[in-house]
C-alpha cells in the first residue's frame, strides 16, 4: 500500500491501514498482483477520477498536471520508496494520441446528449488509468519472506562443445523462462539461445532463490543470469587473448566472439573459446568455464504503463460492451515482446473480471454465495475483448539491464481502467463512485438510482 | 459380487477393454486405467474444458460423462492429434503465435479446436469466441488462442484447396 500515492508528485501523504482477522477468503492467494499494488493503484486512480468531477476537469488533464516529471527520478515518494525511472508524459501523450482521446469525448459528449433526447439507450464510458508498479521484490536490507532474504540466482555452466546450462532460483509457470533467460543469456555471452538449456525448479541442482511471483523473476533472477553471464564473458576474454597472444585488454566482445581490436580478421568464437577452456592448459587460469551469480537488487524496479478502454453501456439491461481497450506498458528493456504482450493480455484478463463481475459473495448467515465456477465469473473467450498493446522503453537505471517486470502490471493498471470507464460512462448523470464488481446488475441498479429508467 | 462393467472403447485408433465401474467418469477411466494424461482435469464440474475429448465426433468434456456412457465409442484425445515431431496444424499455430503459456488448458483447447474446424471451416472471429467459450484459459487472455485457431483455419483451407 505504501505505493499508493501512484504516478503523481504528492509531497506529503499519510496512510492508515486496518488489518482484519477474517474466516472468509483472504487475500494474497490470488494471482497476477489481485492483492497488493492492484488496491494501491485502484484507489489513487479513482481519487484521482472523484478530484476531477470535485474541480470540474478533464480527468486525463488532471493526471497530466501531477505526473512526477521525468526530471524528477529517482524520486523518493512520499511514504519512502524511491522510483527508480519513468516517462509518465510520454507514455500518456503517446495513448491519448493513439487512441484520440479528444475524439472520444466529442463522441461521448454527442451520445449524451442523444440519450437526453431519446434518440439512444447506450451510455458510452471512456475508462482511463495510469499506474505505476512496484515490483522485483527485493533488496535483501528491505525485503524478507520470514527472515529469508529475496536475492535470486543463476548458475551457468558452459559446455566444451560451446552450449550452455543454466540453472535458476525461479520456476516457470508460464511465463516463458526458458526463452526470457536464455535470450538474456545469448546477448552475454555469445552463444545462440537454441544452444542454451534452462533448467528451474529442481532442488537437487538449482542455486538457491526465493522463486516466482511478485513480477520478480526478470528483474532479480534474469539480473543474476546477466551477471553470471557477464563473469563467463570476463574469463573468455583472458582465454581468448591468450590464444590470441595479445593483452586482455586488446580484445573486445563483439556478439559471439572476441576479436583482437583493430585487426577484426583476428578472433576467436565463444565456441573455440569454450573448448580452449577445457582442452588446453592457460598459464595463471583454471580450467572450465562455470559461473554462478547471487543478485541481490539495489532497489525494486518501477514498471508504469497508461491504459484507456472504451465501453459502450446498455442503460437498460446493464451490460457493457468494451468496444476498444489500448494498453501502453512501459518495463523497461523489452525482452522477448510476444512474451510480454501474453503477459498483458492474461493480466488483462484478470483485471476485467475483478472488475465486471468477480466476487466471492456471502449470504448474510456467512454461507458462500460463490462456490462453484458457475456462480464465480471467470471469463471464456467470449467475454473478452481484442486488446491492442503498445510500449515505451525508459530503461532501469539499476538493473543489469534495464528490465523491469511486466507479470502483474496489467492487473494493476486493468483494473481501475475498467472500473473508471463503467463509472464514467455515469458521470454526465452525477456519479460519483460505485464499488466493483461492476456486473450487470449492479450497472442496472446504478443507473436506475440516477433516475435514468424513469 | 463384482459390479464392475466390461468397458470397450477404441481410443486413438487403438482398441481398449478394462473393467471399471460405470459411474467412474470418463476422464478418470482414461487417466488412471488408460494411462492417457493429455486430458486434464481442471474443475470436474464440466466448466473449464481442460478434459476435452472427442466422442463419435463430438466434442464432450470428459469430466462430464460416465465411462459406462461411453462404452462401446471412439474417442480421439489430444495424444491422437498430433505428435512431437509431427504436429497438428493447430498445435504448430499454437506455437506459432503463443497461444499457450502454462499449458494447462492446452490439450483441451486444440481438441475443441479441431472439432470446431471440421463443424466450420471457415469461421469468423466471432465464431471462434463463440465455439471455445467452453474451454477456459488463465493464462493468455484468449486472444493470441484466437489468432492461433483463425490462421491454423487459414492454413487448412489453403492446404485443402492446394489439394484440389
Amino acid at each position: 500500500m505504501n505505493i499508493c500515492t501512484g504516478s503523481y508528485d504528492i509531497p506529503v501523504a499519510y496512510l492508515a491501514v486496518d488489518g482484519v482477522y477474517t474466516n472468509k477468503a483472504p487475500g494474497g492467494v490470488s494471482y497476477r498482483c489481485s492483492f497488493r499494488v492492484t488496491e494501491a493503484v485502484y484507489f489513487i486512480e479513482r481519487m484521482i477520477e472523484v478530484l476531477a468531477i470535485e474541480l470540474n476537469m478533464d480527468a486525463a488533464e488532471l493526471r497530466r498536471i501531477n505526473f512526477i516529471k521525468k526530471e524528477q527520478f529517482p524520486y523518493t515518494a512520499a511514504l519512502g520508496w524511491e522510483y527508480d525511472s519513468g516517462d509518465y508524459h510520454t507514455a500518456w501523450d503517446k495513448a491519448l494520441k493513439t487512441v484520440d482521446y479528444e475524439g472520444l469525448r466529442a463522441e461521448q459528449a454527442e451520445r449524451v446528449e442523444a440519450f437526453k433526447r431519446g434518440e439512444t439507450r447506450s451510455l458510452m464510458g471512456i475508462g482511463l488509468s495510469f499506474f505505476t508498479e512496484i515490483v522485483g521484490a527485493g533488496p535483501v536490507k528491505n525485503c524478507d519472506i520470514l527472515g529469508m532474504g529475496m536475492f535470486d540466482s543463476c548458475e551457468i555452466r558452459i559446455h566444451p562443445t560451446g552450449s550452455a546450462i543454466a540453472r535458476l532460483g525461479t520456476i516457470s509457470q508460464g511465463q516463458g523462462h526458458a526463452t526470457t533467460f536464455a535470450q538474456i543469456l545469448a546477448s552475454e555471452i555469445g552463444i545462440s539461445a537454441d544452444s542454451i538449456t534452462i533448467e528451474e525448479g529442481d532442488t537437487d541442482t538449482a542455486p538457491y532463490g526465493l522463486g516466482t511471483y511478485g513480477s520478480r523473476s526478470t528483474p532479480v533472477a534474469g539480473a543474476a543470469t546477466a551477471m553470471a553471464g557477464r563473469k563467463i564473458r570476463a574469463k573468455a576474454q583472458m582465454i581468448a587473448a591468450y590464444l590470441l597472444e595479445v593483452h586482455d585488454n586488446d580484445v573486445e566482445f563483439d556478439i559471439d566472439r572476441f576479436v583482437v581490436k583493430g585487426a577484426p580478421e583476428r578472433f576467436k568464437t565463444m565456441k573455440e573459446i569454450a573448448y580452449a577452456a577445457y582442452n588446453q592448459a592457460i598459464p595463471g587460469l583454471e580450467p572450465g568455464l562455470e559461473a554462478v551469480s547471487y543478485y541481490d537488487p539495489p532497489n525494486m524496479t518501477y514498471p508504469f504503463g497508461a491504459y484507456v478502454c472504451v465501453m459502450d453501456i446498455d442503460v437498460d439491461t446493464g451490460v457493457p460492451e468494451i468496444r476498444r481497450f489500448y494498453a501502453l506498458d512501459d518495463c523497461g528493456t523489452r525482452i522477448n515482446p510476444m512474451i510480454i504482450e501474453g503477459q498483458v493480455h492474461g493480466g488483462l484478463t484478470e483485471a476485467l473480471a475483478v472488475a465486471l463481475g468477480q466476487e466471492i459473495a456471502y449470504d448474510d448467515m456467512g454461507n458462500v454465495k460463490t462456490g462453484t465456477l458457475m456462480d464465480f465469473f471467470l471469463p471464456t473467450a467470449w467475454e473478452v475483448p481484442n486488446y491492442e498493446t503498445d510500449y515505451t522503453v525508459t530503461p532501469s537505471p539499476h538493473h543489469p539491464i534495464g528490465a523491469k517486470g511486466v507479470g502483474e502490471s496489467p492487473h494493476v493498471g486493468g483494473v481501475p481502467c475498467f472500473s473508471n470507464a463503467v463509472q464514467d460512462a455515469f458521470r454526465a448523470f452525477g456519479l460519483r463512485h460505485t464499488n466493483m464488481p461492476h456486473d450487470h446488475w449492479r450497472i442496472w441498479q446504478t443507473a436506475n438510482s440516477l433516475g435514468l429508467h424513469d | 459380487m463384482s459390479d464392475k462393467m466390461h468397458i470397450k472403447l477404441k481410443v486413438n485408433g487403438e482398441d481398449k477393454e478394462f473393467l471399471a465401474e460405470p459411474r467412474e467418469l470418463l476422464i478418470f477411466a482414461l487417466r488412471e486405467k488408460l494411462d492417457i494424461t493429455g486430458p486434464h482435469v481442471g474443475c470436474e464440474t464440466s466448466h473449464c474444458g481442460a478434459c476435452t475429448v472427442i466422442i463419435d465426433g463430438k466434442s464432450v468434456k470428459s469430466c462430464t460423462m460416465f465411462v459406462g456412457q461411453a462404452n462401446g465409442s471412439e474417442i480421439t484425445t489430444i495424444e491422437g492429434i498430433g505428435e512431437p515431431d509431427a504436429l497438428h496444424v493447430l498445435q504448430e499455430s499454437f506455437r506459432e503465435h503463443h497461444g499457450l503459456q502454462c499449458g494447462f488448458c492446452t490439450p483441451g483447447m486444440i481438441t475443441r479446436a479441431t472439432k470446431l474446424l471440421e463443424e466450420n471451416p471457415t469461421p469468423t472471429e466471432e465464431e471462434v469466441r463463440f465455439g471455445m467459450a467452453g474451454n477456459i484459459c488463465r493464462c493468455t487472455g484468449y486472444q493470441n488462442i484466437v489468432k492461433s485457431i483463425l490462421a491454423a483455419a487459414s492454413e487448412l483451407n489453403a492446404a485443402k484447396e492446394a489439394a484440389q
